[in-house]
């Protein structure tokens, strides 16, 4: 009997299946090929049933990248204790498991960690091209070994590599059996509809899966034991406040639209709102504005009332007020290190012009990039704009003054910016804004976001 | 291929199709429109473009998708160019390092200090420094040119587009044809995919296509290979494609559904091949356009064979063909990452190859060496480049193989011509006696024809050499003689002339004032 991969797939040869493999219903016949064939990462569980019925078979299905070093050691690197437990957690559930961790608690530390135990053909999976490079630096500078990449069509194999979400589903077939470790960096991301076909894919029998939160809005986290393996360990931000991450101070801004303003907010917000009441409830809520978009698409009054919304939108997030308001807070830490954030690239280049401010997006090239987060690290620019781009982990422990201009209103988004300017450092006080325009929808945002905050100071003006 | 979001579908029972553009009427008259707006656009920014984007698709109504997918196919006929004499990005990173100094910019009078400071730094006005911070933005990028398209042509390709951007929620598909399926098979596995063929008596091909997990579920991972698979059956002769579509509930479809279309559709007639010519990677690309540069009569052909090796399958990226449709006699493949053992893989199919005959060279980029080993002995069929594959072993192969073919090919020719015409040129004589020129050249030259005679590119048989002598007078205007010549059948006069001792007399640069002389000096 011969086990062998075949994008994405096990087939298994031979004249007839051993006694251990029947039963097994992942196991098909497949008459295309005229032999059985199994998802990759069935191959564990492949592997752990001709074990256990001691089936010899001729096993060719990992093809792993050669490492550079026979054995891997970050010697560097020493673990805390809650850090210490989340991998004894991991190690005795098999190596294949999910560790919880909030931002700024060190799970890529764990991850090390978990490799040098391993010391095997590692692959780890990110979100983003800022996690991929960040990654890649901490795996060098850690084992002293060159560390591969996979992003935006170039490849680079090594005993480590680094990739993005993206590229690991487009290129899962070809790369499915030559990693006996995943790392799935922010693992929230990986079971949505497109992502989860990268863990099916692969064959790799180890897996460990970091985030700071599971949940997601869509259910769809209930897949993951089976994609990655159960959840092994979880340490929640209150129950490591104080002790790892500086303390901090949130404040909810709430600022006037000028009467122009105003005027054109009520205008659209109350063309978008007729149309809307004019067909019942069909258009309200999460659901009913994907409806929306759909009907847009034949109903020319759909249309018009979804421009209408992302009209009244631009006039409350571009507020003048705001944007004045964020001057008066730029003066007042004009002395700290300031993250601007905001949904929108146009708001972000908006302000970038306005104030002079280095900006970073989805559109800013790699090179730029570094040097950008750089500087800022450097203390060469003391504020950043941004829009999504760090909102998942890219590094910059020296800020400590959090400015939201704009938010989606979703839970983890708010963790995660908050995260961000929490990283450990010693004496520092972190602070949070929030500007909200008064009377507009984004009350609505700010409010939905408030009973999952942490326990924080909040207050009026200050 | 568009963006799934521009395409729009109709539904009747469990049968889809996308809303079709027209060939005519108000569509063609929306493409005509477009087709002007972005010539007109020329030196313009994007920006500019994009607004009026916005107002037609607002006047679009419903049709705002076609307006966007056409010049979403436009766009890819346009080329956009940063238009700022200084690097933006150096302008940025002086403006953010002035500002941290001066600042924070809160008003305009320390943002015009900091512009100003930022000017005299990069050596640029204010106001210039302040336009061109993010000119190599997309929308501030400057439209340079543009290959306009024929309108309908566009709206034949935009169909075929959205046919391929709904066939991304395809699960399978099954087609149906009869002939000329090379370039169909190449792409199916290309793009990883099964296939389960059938053929009937009449010869029709029934073909099912879909990929290795598709056994577990009915999954749309393959949608997107299956959309690209379409532009290589528009070649199949007559063709037909059912597709099986994956249930989209959010878009009013619970249920599975299906995608038929054939190669008769009449909206998908004239359809521009968007992406027939393109290059897996930079590298084949530099390699076939370096390789076209090779001597004749090597034609340089693209997955020209599917070879059979053992029991796997090799498709080389290339193929030298000796004359147009001579036979292939050296395949060449790129390549790209790479392990010594996925080589030493590569190679055995590659030595099974060379057993039968068949040379294959394999081109291997040394920077993309997937681990550090190197490489041990190079074997003679496999030649290392970094960067742009070097065309110098490949030369050298050919030489070989022309050699090869010209001996072979030489065998052929019989020592009497077998040509009746006193003169004829040499491609001519080649073509008839089914050799390559190179090869009956060479039979001339080495003297294996007698009575005939080789001048520039022309066969003289006997004494016609001498009988066109005496036709000529001993001197007249270059035109004059160059008509006799033409007359006679001698395309190229200049050797011609030369071998029968004339000199010709240049007054100036113009060739109508020049005379031949026989006999005088240089």
């Amino acid at each position: 009997m011969r086990v062998a991969y075949d994008r994405g797939t096990l087939v298994v040869r031979g004249a007839e299946l051993p006694q251990a493999l029947r039963g097994a219903d992942w196991l098909r016949w497949d008459p295309r090929s005229r032999f059985h064939r199994a998802e990759g990462y069935r191959y564990r569980a492949l592997r752990e049933r001709l074990e256990a019925a001691d089936v010899e078979a001729e096993d060719e299905v990992l093809d792993l990248i050669p490492a550079e070093e026979e054995t891997l050691a970050a010697p560097g690197l020493t673990l805390r204790s809650y850090q210490e437990e989340a991998l004894a957690a991991w190690e005795e559930g098999g190596r294949a498991g999910i560790i919880v961790l909030p931002t700024g608690a060190g799970k890529t530390v764990v991850a090390i960690k978990a490799i040098e135990s391993l010391s095997t053909a590692t692959l780890v999976v990110v979100p983003t091209l800022d996690l991929l490079e960040q990654w890649r630096a901490r795996l060098r500078e850690a084992f002293q070994v060159p560390v591969g990449a996979i992003a935006r069509g170039e490849t680079l194999l090594h005993g480590i590599t680094v990739t993005t979400y993206d590229s690991a589903y487009l290129q899962a077939e070809r790369l499915g059996n030559r990693f006996e470790l995943v790392v799935f960096d922010e693992v929230h991301h990986l079971p949505s509809e497109g992502y989860r076909q990268i863990a099916q894919l692969f064959a790799s029998p180890y897996r460990l899966g970091l985030t700071a939160t599971l949940e997601r809005p869509d259910g769809f986290h209930e897949l993951l034991p089976d994609l990655v393996g159960p959840k092994v360990y979880e340490a929640t931000p209150a129950a490591l406040a104080g002790d790892h991450l500086s303390p901090y101070t949130a404040e909810t801004i709430f600022t006037d639209l000028t009467p122009e303003e105003r005027r054109r907010y009520e205008d659209e917000h109350g063309r978008f709102q007729r149309f809307v009441e004019r067909h019942g409830g069909r258009f309200r809520g999460v659901e009913g504005h994907k409806r929306l978009i759909m009907a847009s698409g034949r109903d020319p009054d759909a249309r018009a009332a979804l421009l209408a919304r992302e009209r009244a939108r631009d006039v409350m997030m571009n507020s003048e007020a705001k944007l004045r308001l964020l001057g008066e807070l730029l003066l007042r830490h004009r002395e700290d290190r300031v993250l601007v954030f905001t949904e929108h690239n146009r708001l972000v280049y908006a302000i970038s012009e306005r104030f002079l401010l280095p900006a970073l997006t989805h559109q800013t090239g790699d090179g730029e990039r570094e040097e950008l987060l750089a500087r800022f690290r450097a203390g060469k620019y003391r504020v950043l704009v941004t829009s999504k781009v760090l909102n998942e982990g890219v590094d910059v422990p020296e800020a400590n003054v959090g400015i939201i201009l704009s938010g989606s209103g979703t839970r983890r988004e708010f963790v995660q910016r908050l995260g961000r300017i929490l990283r450990k450092q010693e004496g520092k006080h972190a602070y949070l804004y929030e500007l909200v325009s008064r009377d507009t929808r984004e009350v609505h945002t700010s409010e939905r976001r408030a009973p999952e905050k942490p326990k924080a100071k909040r207050g009026g003006r200050a | 291929m568009l963006p799934r979001d521009l395409l729009t579908t109709r539904r009747r029972g469990s049968s889809v199709t996308p809303v079709w553009a027209d060939l005519e009427g108000e569509d063609l008259a929306t493409a005509k429109d477009l087709v002007a707006l972005v010539e007109a656009h020329v030196g313009r920014p994007r920006a500019a473009l994009l607004a009026e984007r916005l107002r037609l698709e607002q006047e679009a109504g419903t049709r705002f998708k076609l307006v966007r997918g056409l010049l979403e196919l436009l766009d890819r006929r346009a080329h956009f160019e940063v238009a700022s004499r200084v690097d933006p990005a150096r302008i940025r990173k002086t403006v953010f390092e002035t500002a941290t100094l001066l600042g924070p910019v809160v008003g305009p009078e320390t943002r015009a200090k900091v512009l100003a400071e930022a000017g005299r730094a990069l050596g640029l006005a204010p106001e210039a420094v302040e336009g061109s911070l993010y000119a190599d933005r997309e929308e501030n990028l400057v439209l340079a040119a543009f290959e306009a398209p024929d309108p309908r042509a566009l709206l034949a390709t935009y169909n075929l587009a959205l046919a391929q951007t709904l066939l991304f929620d395809a699960t399978r598909m099954h087609l149906f044809f009869t002939r000329d399926a090379n370039r169909l098979f190449r792409a199916i596995k290309r793009h990883g995919l099964m296939h389960v063929a059938t053929r009937d008596a009449s010869g029709r091909f029934t073909l099912t296509l879909d990929g290795p997990t598709s056994l577990f579920r009915n999954t749309r991972r393959y949608g997107t290979s299956l959309a690209k698979v379409l532009p290589s059956l528009l070649r199949c002769g007559p063709w037909r494609l059912s597709a099986t579509l994956a249930p989209r509930p959010e878009q009013g479809r619970p249920e599975e559904a299906t995608f038929d279309l054939a190669s008769d559709f009449p909206l998908i007639q004239g359809a521009l091949d968007e992406e027939g010519g393109g290059f897996d990677s930079a590298t084949e690309g530099a390699f076939a356009q370096a390789a076209g540069a090779l001597p004749k009569p090597w034609v340089l052909l693209r997955e020209p064979a599917i070879l059979q090796a053992g029991d796997s399958v090799v498709i080389p990226d290339f193929g030298f063909a000796w004359g147009e449709k001579g036979p292939l006699r050296l395949f060449v493949e790129i390549v790209g990452f790479w392990t010594p053992e996925y080589l030493e893989r590569k190679l055995a199919k590659v030595r099974v190859l060379d057993a039968q005959g068949v040379p294959v060279l394999l081109l291997v980029d040394e920077a993309l060496a997937c681990s550090t080993d190197r490489f041990e002995g190079l074997p003679a069929e496999v030649a290392l480049f970094s960067g742009t594959p070097s065309l110098l072993p490949v030369a050298r192969l050919l030489e070989r193989e022309r050699e090869a073919m010209v001996a072979q090919e030489g065998e052929r020719i019989a020592p009497a011509p077998a040509w009746e015409e006193p003169i004829l040129a040499l491609d001519r004589a080649a073509a008839r006696l089914n050799v390559q020129p190179a090869t009956l050249r060479r039979a001339v030259e080495e003297g294996r024809l007698p009575g005939v005679e080789l001048v520039g590119s022309t066969l003289f048989r006997g004494r016609a050499l001498e009988e066109l002598s005496a036709a000529l007078p001993p001197r007249g205007s270059l035109r004059d003689l160059e008509e006799v010549l033409a007359e006679r059948g001698v395309g190229e006069a200049a050797s011609v002339l030369s071998r029968l001792g004339y000199t010709v007399k240049w007054r100036g640069l113009d060739p109508s004032t020049a005379e031949a002389v026989r006999g005088s000096p240089p």
